[in-house]
């Protein structure tokens, strides 16, 4: 299984699906009853034949290098592992950006993702980094451009 | 011409007001910065200080948005003279003969010469945009929506067929694009399209957070790989930043050639400042005496591309600004920055807010002295930003990610779609789909269907408005040129190698 190969499953996954629920879209009650359907429907239809394409394609190449263009299931890399770290932080940050509010949260998310590339040395400079960002943006988005971020609870500053 | 002359006044006149100049200066000076880091170029750029031009307005946005964009080609160069890592793509062809200067003791010359070089580029380059941009956007008065939609098809298949080996890559990622801009409540049935019965996803994606997903997430997660190489091994000490009369000598007439080259590519869709300097590089080669000196410290080696990448950051804007047709990833970002400013790029805009348009050319006069200035005289002091470890810079833009995003739409769910498309970014990495082609679509998506539609609703549903004049048998014999051409151009080559054995 090579990445083409994924890349043309999933694209003539997507395609059929877009497509078929495209031409299952209800007709409109007024205007011109398809107007909304014709183009998503060419949308589906060519987004399959392009994946069908890079299937048959990659079906009949014989390249020898087919080892190096595929993923490697099994245990992740490092790498690998930090980007899911990175991922799992910014979901926690998306969950606790109201709750705790701009500057708590930021502290939190930036510390975590500082730590994780940083490690336990330099944890001063993690923590300043992380403390001066976020009291740095809040008061340039909330005072200066007048964006307002969640604010901190009980303080409420 | 006289009209263009009082025109391009007005812009003065607005570009050198103290705030606009203040723009100016910090556009070009944050785009020379991020330019200079590896793996992050101007659409990182522009995506990532979008929420800074909110309260500027539109002139001082859209002037602050194009100093980060030829402020980034300025910078790009200093990563690749000094580290042989290039800053950003259109920098690749700089390390060429930039590094051996640098390997050499030649460093100082070679940042000078860049600078210069890029400084020329720019400015010729900002003259024949004055003289070009209103021709084309009257020309463009004349076309109907028929010819609208396959002009925007044209410069979406340009662009995905970039690459002869990527090209099915490339087309599937422009019709993901395309199917993305369809979601949401359709406006001319009020029809919920592709929402999944989800409120949020009723007033449709939008494509500035999947931009920021995609560039500065998704960027910044695949450069975890490299965060932990030992820091670079950086020359920090500096003499004076100047090149001798030989350079100068054996430079100018490469750069003279490089600068209309690569406006000419930049204007172009698909081709972008990468291909430009690669091409002015191989132009230079083959036209010089000694080729056998290029990629050992050629200073005119160095010289092209940088002309050329500077010309052409130029030259992509006309296509944006005239048509409102984004030809890069770049303008593509910087299109959907006006829209959400409420303009509409566009043949219009020249007319309607000529201060604008005109704003923006004269700031670029002036924003090219002041990156003269940035990058020769205090060059010594701003490449140092590149000692700073990537370890810590690279985590913030993952915080100004998530802060563009809140101020995009003041709401937490938009966070997890950038996160997705964060995910989607390392997939397309990793599945070799250029990002360009997806950006582009998911742009110009909602502006082609409408096109397309009322194209349709004027020929009462008949197909042949798109083939039945000469306007638009020439963007479908465009179109399918620029799709055939690599093929064309690769058999070609392999018929000449056949005749030389």
């Amino acid at each position: 299984m090579t990445w083409n190969m994924i890349t043309g499953l999933v694209a003539t996954l997507i395609g059929a699906a877009y497509g078929w629920s495209a031409w299952n879209l209800p007709r409109a009650t007024f205007g011109n009853p398809t107007g909304h359907i014709v183009y998503p429907a060419i949308l589906g239809a060519l987004m399959t034949l392009l994946g069908l394409a890079l299937v048959v394609k990659e079906l009949l190449s014989k390249s020898p290098s087919k080892a190096k263009n595929s993923p490697k299931f099994g245990a992740l890399t490092r790498h690998g592992k930090e980007i899911a770290i990175a991922i799992a932080a910014s979901l926690c940050y998306a969950l606790l950006f109201e709750p705790l509010g701009y500057v708590i949260a930021t502290i939190l998310y930036l510390g975590a993702v500082l730590f994780l590339v940083n490690g336990r040395v330099k944890v001063a400079r993690t923590v300043i980094v992380a403390v001066a960002f976020s009291v740095g943006v809040y008061v340039l988005f909330s005072v200066l451009l007048g964006i307002q971020l969640p604010r901190m609870p009980i303080l409420d500053i | 011409m006289n009209e263009v002359f009082s025109q391009l006044f007005l812009g003065f006149q607005v570009a050198l007001t103290p705030i606009n100049i203040m723009w100016t200066t910090l556009g070009g000076v944050l785009g020379t910065i991020i330019g200079m880091l590896p793996g992050l170029g101007p659409a990182t750029g522009v995506a990532v200080l979008l929420p800074l031009t909110f309260k500027m307005g539109p002139v001082g946005a859209m002037i602050t948005m194009a100093g980060v964009y030829y402020g980034a080609m300025f910078g790009g160069s200093r990563a690749s003279i000094l580290l042989n890592t290039p800053g950003d793509g259109a920098a690749i062809a700089t390390c060429f003969d930039g590094y051996p200067m640098t390997q050499k003791g030649r460093a100082e010359a070679a940042l000078a010469m860049s600078a210069v070089a890029s400084f020329i580029g720019g400015m010729i380059a900002n003259v024949a945009m004055v003289f070009v941009a209103v021709p084309v956007a009257k020309f463009s008065l004349k076309f109907g929506p028929a010819e609208y939609t396959l002009l925007m098809l044209f410069a979406l298949a340009a662009t995905a067929a970039m690459s002869k080996e990527k090209i099915l890559q490339g087309f599937i990622g422009m019709v993901f694009g395309l199917m993305i801009s369809t979601i949401g409540l359709d406006g001319l049935t009020g029809v919920n399209r592709f929402t999944f019965n989800i409120l949020e996803l009723m007033g449709g994606i939008d494509f500035l957070i999947i931009i920021i997903g995609i560039y500065a997430l998704g960027e910044v997660f695949k450069s975890f790989k490299s965060v932990h190489d030992p820091s670079y091994k950086m020359q920090t000490k500096f003499g004076k930043i100047t090149f001798t009369k030989e350079d100068w000598k054996r430079s100018w007439p490469a750069i003279l050639r490089s600068t209309p080259l690569g406006f000419f590519i930049g204007a172009l869709p698909g081709a972008g400042g990468t291909m430009a300097a690669l091409m002015a590089y191989n132009n230079e080669k083959n036209l010089s005496k000694h080729p056998e000196e290029f990629g050992k410290g050629a200073i005119e080696g160095l010289a092209a591309p940088e002309a050329a990448n500077n010309a052409s950051s130029v030259g992509a804007l006309i296509p944006m600004m005239t048509l409102g047709i984004p030809g890069s990833g770049t303008t593509a970002v910087m299109l959907g920055a006006l829209l959400m400013l409420g303009l509409q790029p566009g043949p219009l805009l020249f007319t309607k807010q000529p201060e604008v348009a005109w704003g923006m050319i004269a700031s670029m006069f002036i924003g090219n002295f002041i990156l003269l200035i940035v990058n020769m005289p205090m060059a010594s002091i701003l490449v140092r930003v590149l000692s700073v470890p990537a370890k810590v810079l690279y985590p913030l833009i993952l915080g100004l990610a998530f802060i563009g995003t809140y101020a995009i739409t003041n709401s937490v769910v938009d966070f997890f779609i950038l996160i997705a498309f964060g995910l989607i970014g390392i997939f397309l990495d990793k599945a070799k789909i250029p990002t360009a082609p997806l950006i582009l679509g998911g742009i110009v998506g909602s502006t082609m269907e409408t096109s397309f539609r009322q194209a349709l609703m004027l020929s009462d549903g008949s197909p042949k408005i798109f083939y039945g004049s000469t306007v638009t048998i020439v963007l479908i014999g465009l179109t399918i040129f620029s799709i055939a051409w690599p093929f064309v151009a690769g058999a070609i080559k392999s018929a000449k190698r056949a005749r030389k054995a």
